[in-house]
């Protein structure tokens, strides 16, 4: 167990004349046991963080402490990654090819020199949780892709690591046996009560494991939180799009009926309520915003007569059907605004006809305003009383 | 009109592969040809190497064989000293040096990396004189230990220039999965690095016993006794000069040559293999 904390983390790669800046004053705690999720887009900086922390690579700048012990900092690294006690299951695992699945699971234990004895004690306690005990003679090359993900976290517990940090490790597997990869992960960490880090750019990973999350965005710490923070109350676009599906469109504020309203393309109306820093930079000129829903927080009514709770959902007028498409007993829809370019997605949990006209409703505390460059106007006063360059 | 074409393409795939032989075999001829005449020629007695063309056999004799073996015993013999220690040490440690030049990547490590490439090619000529001396005052000219020095110098550098290039298919990601799992620089390079790149340390292995094995210069100018000589330069007293027989001088070159033919006959196909495994990247 260990308490991970990012001071101010900058990364830079290249020479000087040809830097290149991938993360840039990063800072976040990961508490002693915790299961903690890393999210972010493709060349986010995602690995690269993990990489700081396995001591693979040296922040440019800032420190990194564990247990509040400095390991390295301003560029250069003083515990090396042998001897920071970590488990790491690597993105393709990087198992050793000309080794069995055996003395795989027992080099680290061999690195230390562990009596004989105990390595296979050990090694033996380790595949029989993970149920890999028929393959441990066998190579890695010749055993499935579950198979191996299972080596490589055996592998990477066999020392009794105070660190476990796995990188995309569900990626290269089939979508039929990710999720009971993703529940064995999660019982071995919280039996072994070991702090782990996960990163991953697929919010299933994140929500299913990690119970604190940082999404990094553009090298930035986009935000950190609880992970159901970050999917309800993300700090911008960026973030709100990293943890999951969102609907994004621009519209511009009017007042209607003596109060604001967003108004989606030349028909749809959504009355919204400002705060007063968003009231403030919208005063100031440009009245458009970006409005941001969830596909799970809209509701599509096709009768005209049926009750909707208006203490939850606000109407957002109509819309037509483009599409319906169907996956693990639920309808995707696709909804075209009138005069909007971008279509909506979407669930119904029965299928609707393209062509149909419905009403729309959204759910009332999860409808998202961000100002035109990507940030919550409701998340910080100050995140949106700043003016930021796009 | 289809039925024509298949026909005229099957015959054009024909002609290329005859082609495609016809080249090979032609490719093999001159390389077969010396070794043939050098067979067929130190088979002969000295009167029948003097009247019968190089490339037309006369008889057998192992008379001219027999004199050279005697001969050639002790620089053989010498040259084995030599030369297998010289190539073991230059693959191994200088597999170490393209290991930590691989691993750890500085400025500084750039720099060594092209003395490196640069002391590979640096023609022995430039150093021998101030190399002769240096093993005069260490007490080692005209011995074993000297040699071997001498050719390390020269051949660690070409051991880990070849081993640099071996090495850097190795997949980045298993050396540091290693760090990780607590090894060492020298766990790590004999339980991980070593295991998966022999093809490429058997390639650099056979070249540097050949190219030892065939180098004439260096031992000599830092032998003085006919005791020293090595086979590289026994050889030399058996081409040119008064009284040379030419069927010995067949027979010597015969012998000196039969190690490097052994090596790339038996182990031509690993030698193959480590460059192969240089395309298609070590699975890992
Ligand atoms: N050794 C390196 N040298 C130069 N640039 C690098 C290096 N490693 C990473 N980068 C760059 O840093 C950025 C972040 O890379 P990183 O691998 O951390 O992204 P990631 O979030 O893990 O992405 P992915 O989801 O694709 O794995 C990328 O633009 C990448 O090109
Ligand atoms: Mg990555």
């Amino acid at each position: 167990m260990v308490k991970i904390e990012f001071r101010k983390v900058g990364k830079a790669f290249g020479k000087k004349n040809r830097k290149k800046d991938v993360i840039s004053d990063m800072s976040f705690e990961v508490s002693h046991g915790d299961m903690y999720g890393i999210i972010g887009a493709s060349g986010a900086g995602k690995t690269t963080v993990l990489r700081m922390i396995a001591g693979l690579e040296e922040p440019t700048s800032g420190s990194i402490l564990f247990d509040n012990k400095v390991v390295a900092e301003n560029g250069r690294i003083l515990v090396p990654a042998e001897e920071r006690n970590i488990g790491m299951v690597f993105q393709n695992w990087a198992l050793y090819p000309h080794m069995s699945n055996f003395e795989n699971i027992a080099f680290p234990l061999r690195a230390k020199r562990v009596p004989n004895d105990k390595i296979r004690e050990k090694v033996e306690y380790l595949a029989n949780l993970l149920d890999i005990t028929e393959t441990l003679r066998r190579r890695p090359g010749l055993i499935s892709g579950g198979q191996q993900q299972r080596v490589a976290v055996c592998r990477a517990l066999s020392k009794d690591p105070s660190l476990l940090l796995l990188d995309e490790p569900f990626s290269n597997l089939d979508a039929t046996i990710k999720d009971s990869a993703r529940s064995l992960v999660r019982t071995v960490q919280s039996e072994l009560g070991i702090t782990a880090i996960i990163v991953s750019h697929d919010p299933a990973d994140i929500f299913a494991l990690a119970s604190n999350t940082l999404c990094i965005t553009g090298g930035k710490s986009g935000q950190a939180g609880k992970t159901s923070d970050l999917y309800h109350a993300p700090n911008s676009i960026d973030v709100a799009r990293s943890i999951g599906e969102i609907n994004l469109l621009r519209a511009t504020v009017e007042v209607r009926n003596g109060r604001d309203a967003a108004v989606l393309g030349e028909e749809n109306i959504l009355p919204v309520t400002l705060s007063q820093a968003a009231r403030s930079s919208l005063d100031s000129g440009d009245r458009s915003l970006i409005v941001g829903i969830r596909p799970e927080d809209i509701r599509i009514v096709e009768d005209s007569q049926e009750q909707v709770d208006a203490r939850r959902w606000l109407a957002a007028g109509n819309a037509t059907v483009k599409i319906s498409s169907y996956s693990a007993g639920i309808f995707r829809i696709l909804l075209r605004l009138h005069g909007v370019e971008t279509d909506l997605a979407t669930t119904s949990e029965h299928f609707l006809p393209p062509g149909q006209e419905v009403s729309m409703f959204f759910r009332k505390d999860d409808v998202k305003l961000f100002d035109n460059s990507g940030y919550n106007l409701a998340a910080t006063p100050a995140a949106a009383a700043v003016p930021h360059q796009a | 009109m289809t039925r024509f074409r298949l026909v005229s393409s099957i015959t054009a795939g024909r002609l290329y592969t005859i082609g495609k032989y016809a080249v090979l075999v032609f490719i093999a001829l001159i390389w077969l040809l010396p070794v043939y005449s050098m067979v067929i020629n130190s088979l002969k007695t000295a009167a029948g190497v003097l009247t019968t063309p190089v490339l037309q056999p006369s008889g057998i004799s192992f008379h001219a064989l027999k004199v050279v073996a005697a001969a050639m015993e002790r620089p053989i013999f010498n040259s084995f000293v030599v030369v297998l220690p010289v190539a073991v040490i230059s693959t191994f440690v200088g597999g170490m040096a393209a290991y930590y030049l691989y691993r750890v990547q500085s400025y500084f490590n750039d720099v060594m990396f092209t003395v490196v490439a640069i002391a590979t090619f640096i023609p022995y000529q430039i150093t021998l004189v101030p190399l002769t001396r240096m093993l005069a005052q260490m007490g080692i000219f005209n011995t074993y230990q000297g040699l071997i020095f001498a050719f390390l110098i020269f051949y660690l550098p070409t051991g880990a220039l070849l081993m640099s290039i071996f090495l850097a298919v190795l997949p980045k990601r298993t050396i540091e999965a290693a760090r990780i799992d607590g090894a060492g620089d020298w766990l790590i390079y004999r339980k991980i690095v070593w295991p998966l790149v022999i093809p490429g340390s058997i390639s650099t292995f056979m070249f540097i016993v050949v190219e030892s094995w065939n180098n004439f210069f260096i031992p000599l100018i830092l032998t003085s006794t006919p005791q020293m000589r090595t086979t590289s330069v026994a050889v030399l007293y058996y081409s040119g000069g008064f009284g040379t027989l030419y069927n010995e001088s067949f027979a010597a070159a015969l012998m000196s040559s039969i190690l490097p033919l052994i090596i790339i006959v038996v182990l031509g196909r690993y030698f193959i293999k480590g460059f192969l495994a240089l395309g298609t990247g070590s699975k890992g």
